[in-house]
């Protein structure tokens, strides 16, 4: 779990004042156990807030592009409840939808009336919603906005790297714990996301099954470059350079376009070697980047370290809070 | 252009249902107007207390006062019946007219040559304006020529009288200055006579 703390301050910039990350067993990590673990969060974040949101990442979780006539969101979400296995090929009545017409990009020509018109579609099974506002409601945490992760990293991105977004074609590819989120964008539209479920999670099992003591081993032995651990883990990374590299070709199928880079956050984005294997894999450089790049630093110095060593992890938390204060 | 998803709209749009649900409202206005009621309940009950309570204190006040009242409704004829007479008796102690000041001037400059006979002074007490003193002064006087000694002594009187009285009149009664028949010696000399009586008649000081 991560929580970022953020302040308005002059000419429309930010100011990171708090930040937190809590790690969690995996028998904690249920939407049952969500407020007691906020709870904890909150503490170990300290500061006051305004306003709120929560972005959570579930396996549940529905994101989609589809095409429609242009159409007022309101009536689109119902629409997309009502007659989700012809719109999104799933029953949605017991959903919460919600969805946004996706911009053109930079230098498109604006959509004629009748054209179709691409709109981005998230949603969560309606329980698992209402157990996250109680879970809020239990610790007092006035939320206004439930994001889902992959919107919430590509608003985080929008901000953080205005100018490659708005002028570049971009991956995004974020490692979680038991999912990953490749997403592909152009020059300030949202072109594809794709879910995968693979995270580090799944990595560090599969290199603890190759003989590894535990997952500070598999650390250290990838470090060290052993030849056996980095060869096991291009084996398990595998599924997602897989998923990667056909996000990129159909995106320079469609576009004939070369993606120039990947930008990675996640658990695993803090390891060099992931990174390596991923370069050598999709051959395309891979790197990290700094959410707070367009914040100022307002944290004690003594937190500074612990900020760069976690910055890979904080993306989404930044989007939402960054959406809040900028975007509503 | 950031995009906007939010799961919580239906919470949201929920809230916002219950926010301006009809019957809620109204049952919060109806609570508002029960508690003004109550309020204005009690604030009448505190003005009428405060109210009762000055009455039963201005009624202890009354049980006491009413029979000084009628005491003094009673002693009020009898204090404006003395109040009366001593109003009387001093505006007749003011206005009353003191003789001995004329007296001691009339004796002040009479001359050797003139014999006062009689004096004669009436107070006419009509009303307050009309007050008028007559004096009646008979006398001898003596002298070479005896009627104007007694002018002269009239004209004399009448200036004094004038410098100390208002309206003053100082003649002589008709047919009264004559020559008398006898003759007198005054300082070796033999001298005329001639009787006169003059009336003198003015107001007297409206403040003495």
């Amino acid at each position: 779990m991560k929580a970022v703390l953020l302040q308005r301050r002059n000419a429309g910039r930010l100011a990171l004042t708090h930040f937190a990350v809590r790690e969690l067993p995996e028998e904690e990590n249920t939407l049952e156990k969500l407020g007691e673990n906020l709870a904890l969060l909150l503490h170990d974040l300290g500061g006051k807030a305004k306003a709120a949101g929560i972005a959570l990442s579930h396996p549940d979780a529905l994101v989609r592009i589809i095409e429609q006539n242009t159409i007022p969101p309101e009536l689109l979400r119902d629409a997309l409840r009502i007659n989700g296995p012809l719109l999104l090929s799933q029953d949605c009545r017991e959903w919460v939808i919600d969805c946004e017409a996706i911009p053109a990009s930079a230098g498109a020509p604006a959509p004629a009336e009748g054209d179709h018109v691409r709109y981005l579609v998230g949603g969560l099974p309606r329980p698992h919603v209402q157990q996250v506002f109680q879970a809020c409601l239990k610790n007092k945490l006035a939320t206004n906005v439930f994001q889902l992760p992959p919107v919430a990293l590509l608003n985080a991105f929008e901000f953080a790297q205005e100018q490659v977004f708005k002028t570049e074609a971009f991956v995004l590819v974020d490692i979680g714990h038991r999912s990953c989120t490749v997403i592909v964008g152009v020059k300030g539209e949202l072109i594809l996301v794709r879910s995968l479920e693979y995270g580090g999670a799944q990595f560090a099992e599969h290199l603890i099954l190759q003989g590894a003591a535990n997952f500070e081993e598999v650390i250290t032995l990838l470090e060290q470059e052993e030849v056996l651990t980095v060869e096991n883990a291009r084996l398990s990374l595998n599924e997602l350079v897989r998923s990667i590299s056909s996000s990129i070709g159909f995106f320079e199928a469609q576009r004939e376009e070369a993606i120039p880079k990947v930008f990675l956050t996640g658990g695993l984005a803090r390891l060099p070697a992931v990174r390596n294997l991923l370069v050598e894999e999709l051959r395309l450089p891979c790197e990290t980047w700094d959410p707070f790049a367009e914040c100022e630093l307002t944290i004690p110095r003594m937190r500074v370290a612990a900020l760069t060593a976690q910055l890979p992890l904080l993306g989404t938390a930044y989007g939402v809070a960054a959406e809040i204060i900028k975007g509503r | 252009m950031a995009l906007h998803l939010n799961l919580y709209h239906e919470i949201h749009r929920q809230a916002e249902r219950e926010r301006r649900d009809p019957v809620k409202l109204a049952g919060l206005a109806a609570l508002l107007f029960a508690m003004l009621l109550v309020f204005w309940y009690f604030y009448r009950l505190s003005v009428v207390s405060r109210v009762e309570a000055k009455r039963q204190q201005v009624r202890s006040e009354w049980s006491h006062l009413e029979p000084e009242k009628k005491a003094a409704v009673e002693n009020e004829v009898l204090l404006l019946a003395q109040q009366k007479s001593n109003q009387a008796l001093f505006e007749r102690l003011n206005e009353r007219f003191y003789w001995a000041p004329l007296l001691d001037e009339i004796a002040t400059f009479t001359p050797t040559n003139i014999q006062i006979v009689s004096f004669e002074g009436v107070l006419d007490n009509g009303k307050e304006k009309k007050k008028t003193i007559t004096v009646l002064v008979r006398g001898v006087a003596a002298g070479l020529e005896p009627r104007t000694v007694a002018e002269d002594f009239r004209r004399s009187l009448r200036d004094r009288l004038a410098a100390r009285y208002p309206d003053v009149s100082v003649q002589f009664d008709a047919n009264s200055l004559e020559d008398g028949v006898e003759s007198v010696t005054l300082d070796g000399q033999t001298l005329g006579t001639a009787t006169f009586r003059i009336r003198a008649q003015f107001k007297p000081k409206t403040a003495q």
